[in-house]
């Protein structure tokens, strides 16, 4: 048995339409990535309540249609089977609006002139994998914050945790070591400990939306790759 | 085994890593302190891994500090290590487990008994050396490679001083790892006011005197004869690499 047959998205994929246990897991995935879909709903130029609407549909017709029953099981990353379909059923809500349309009805007229000027800089599918990292990340900072907090080690952490995405100067050591009465070195050691347990909880985040060792080392450069070019 | 793998294995049974691994556990004194000076030998190697984590240049100091004294008063850890057979390995795997220690069991380290590390050029050695390689682990094989390399280099120049031939090793060394260009031997051969066929037959010798001390300062870190070849092989991959 490998690590990945429990993952959540393996559940899913394993259990397809009909066990329950797959639904809960399907939600639990879908709710942990709504930023990233609403992010790239906005970024194709709906205006922020339209993008609920459409994003509050599309979980629902993903969990409750049983859309995942066509993931192929060889080749799955949630994260790009989410996107496939996301930008599939954005395309029928356009052509149902432009039916609407031409029988009168007016839904989205507006959308295109209504596209976020911030937003243009950058693709929808850009968008789509910043905020999914970002998900990624704070989803395991989450668990972190919660391990310090059941250790009573939540001064610490909140004392270091700017120190775990960028690398501090000795300057900002010393003013942490000062602050929470550490030697340097000490403090040194434990914001590496604090970084490898972060990296691990992500990839446990990471390994939760794949299903082989394969997809999981692709997502995790996909990852290092829109965290590091931020 | 044969008389002659025996003899080579003979060799082996007093290298520095042997030694230590033959008293491990057994708690004596000399040991820990033989553990500590092989260490020391090849903290830039530590160094250049903490470097490649991506902490800042004092910051990894510090952490290579506290690594390196911590690891003899742990010593005894050898024992449940799967590879005590080549110290870079044993090296690694220390470090791995020592960094990946729980951050919750935080304690103060003391910073008063630090090891002195002569650390002027550790940075500027990995800027040149290791700052681009993909990982941590690739930069803590390269550092340990060119550590074997830079004993070897350092103990050659020494030899070179105490024979009173150190202007002739100064001249030549830069031709140990490729050969002079055309007219060259001629140039040193009038520096030194010497003949360019005894430069030719120096700059062998120097280069045969290498090859022996970088096996020696490799075979001082493995316990065995397979060990050493295993060693020697990997690390001259790392050195050069294929294109």
């Amino acid at each position: 048995m490998s690590r990945f047959d429990t993952t959540r998205w393996s559940v899913v994929l394993n259990a397809r339409a009909d066990a329950p246990q797959a639904h809960a897991a399907l939600e639990t995935l879908c709710r942990s990535y709504r930023p990233a879909v609403l992010a790239y709903v906005r970024g194709r130029g709906y205006p922020t309540d339209v993008a609920d609407d459409l994003v509050q549909t599309f979980f629902l017709r993903f969990i409750e249609k049983d859309w995942h029953a066509g993931a192929d099981p060889e080749r799955g990353r949630f994260r790009a089977y989410l996107l496939t379909m996301l930008k599939r059923h954005l395309g029928a809500c356009a052509n149902e609006s432009h039916a609407l349309k031409r029988g009168g009805g007016v839904q989205f007229e507006s959308i295109e002139n209504e596209r976020d000027a911030g937003a243009a800089e950058e693709t929808p599918e850009r968008t789509f994998e910043r905020v999914w990292a970002i998900t990624v990340l704070g989803r395991a900072l989450s668990r972190l914050r919660a391990e310090a907090d059941a250790a009573g080690k939540r001064g610490l952490f909140d004392a270091l945790r700017e120190f775990l995405v960028e690398s501090p100067d000795e300057a900002d050591y010393m003013r942490a070591a000062a602050k929470l009465g550490l030697r340097r070195n000490t403090l040194a050691v434990a914001v590496h400990r604090l970084r490898h347990r972060l990296r691990e909880l992500v990839h446990a985040e990471l390994a939760e939306t794949t299903s082989a060792q394969s997809e999981f080392d692709a997502e995790l450069r996909d990852l290092s790759h829109v965290l590091g070019s931020e | 085994m044969t008389n002659n793998s025996q003899a080579s294995q003979r060799v082996f049974e007093t290298t520095r890593w042997s030694m230590i691994t033959q008293v491990i556990g057994v708690g004596r004194g000399d040991s820990v302190q033989a553990l500590d000076e092989l260490a020391l030998r090849y903290c830039y190697a530590v160094y250049a891994y903490v470097r490649r984590c991506g902490h800042a240049p004092v910051i990894a100091l510090d952490i290579t500090r506290t690594f390196m004294r911590h690891l003899p008063r742990h010593f005894q850890d050898v024992e449940h290590t799967a590879d005590k057979k080549r110290f870079r390995r044993f090296l690694l795997i220390r470090l791995n487990d020592w960094l990946a220690d729980d951050w919750r069991e935080t304690r103060e380290e003391a910073e008063d008994a630090l090891p002195a590390i002569d650390d002027a050029q550790l940075e500027a050695r990995y800027l040149r050396d290791c700052k681009h390689f993909e990982s941590p682990e690739h930069a803590f094989q390269r550092a340990f490679a060119l550590e074997v390399l830079a004993r070897a280099f350092s103990r050659l120049r020494a030899e070179a001083q105490q024979t009173g031939h150190i202007d002739m090793y100064d001249a030549l060394a830069p031709f140990l790892a490729h050969d002079p260009a055309p007219g060259q031997y001629d140039e040193i051969a009038r520096e030194l006011r010497s003949r360019p066929l005894a430069l030719v037959v120096a700059l062998k010798r120097l280069r045969q005197r290498l090859r022996e001390l970088s096996s020696d300062e490799l075979a001082d870190t493995v316990s065995s004869a397979d060990e050493f070849a295993m060693e020697q092989s990997t690390l001259l991959a790392i050195l050069h690499p294929a294109p």
